[in-house]
């Protein structure tokens, strides 16, 4: 067990298989190699990357599909390659979100970046799609704005 | 920092494996062919920017968000 402290969520206790290693980080947090996932709670599509040495880091994720049913990349040899990865299945996938002025319909997903997790082995790596056409910045809630003016 | 001079044609070896290759320059825009081998990864230095810029954000949430209205089903 490993015992981590978060600003969010108190002292947390997590089994050391449990915690997701980017060997890299993730850019501009290059030293953040450990986190652990916490579910925002258990029915939602939200997740927590929660750094097991920076206390009040916390990454907000979703699984894309849920929101973006069309979602698609392909992994490149050099990133299953440094995940080991074997079979599709063991993948988790996640996108980053950025919440704009506490506007929670105004989140945004980052599909250009999504966090590839292997389970089997908890390596996981935030792969850039260099040649996709998705950006950093995709709404969640695209008819926010449009049914803005009706409120 | 290792700055070279080189002309259209010309090319830089990184190591073994390496070839970075000046195909032309037109005013202010230069071409560049790359030749690495497929474990290297390649980025335009500004996608790699953007996504450090956007981690740097994601990592600013607030502490107290509600997102148990914000599901997949509430996309209206």
């Amino acid at each position: 067990m490993r015992k981590i402290n978060t600003v969010r969520f108190g002292e947390i206790e997590e089994e050391e298989s449990k915690i997701v290693h980017f060997e890299q980080g993730l850019p501009a947090f290059e030293e953040e190699k450990e986190f652990i996932i916490i579910p925002y709670d258990a029915e939602s599509p939200y997740v927590f990357l929660q750094s097991a040495k920076t206390p009040d880091l916390a990454f907000l994720m979703t699984i894309p599909f849920m929101f973006f049913s069309d979602y698609e990349f392909s992994i490149d040899d050099s990133v299953i390659k440094s995940l080991a990865i074997d079979k599709q299945e063991e993948l988790l996938i996640y996108a980053l979100l950025t919440l704009p002025k506490r506007d929670v319909r105004q989140m945004t997903a980052n599909l250009l970046a999504p966090v590839v997790i292997n389970t089997k082995n908890m390596q996981a790596k935030q792969v850039i799609l260099e040649k996709s056409s998705y950006t950093t910045k995709h709404k969640l809630f695209p008819q926010a704005d449009a049914n803005k003016g009706d409120k | 920092m290792l700055v070279l001079t080189r002309k259209p044609k010309q090319q830089i070896m990184i190591g073994d494996n390496i070839i970075v290759n000046v195909v032309e320059v037109q005013g202010d825009t230069v071409r560049i062919a790359i030749e690495a081998p497929r474990e290297i990864k390649i980025y335009r230095g500004e996608i790699y920017k953007a996504i450090q810029e956007e981690n740097r954000k994601a990592a600013e949430q607030p502490m107290d968000i509600d997102l148990t209205q914000a599901g997949p089903d509430d996309n209206k």
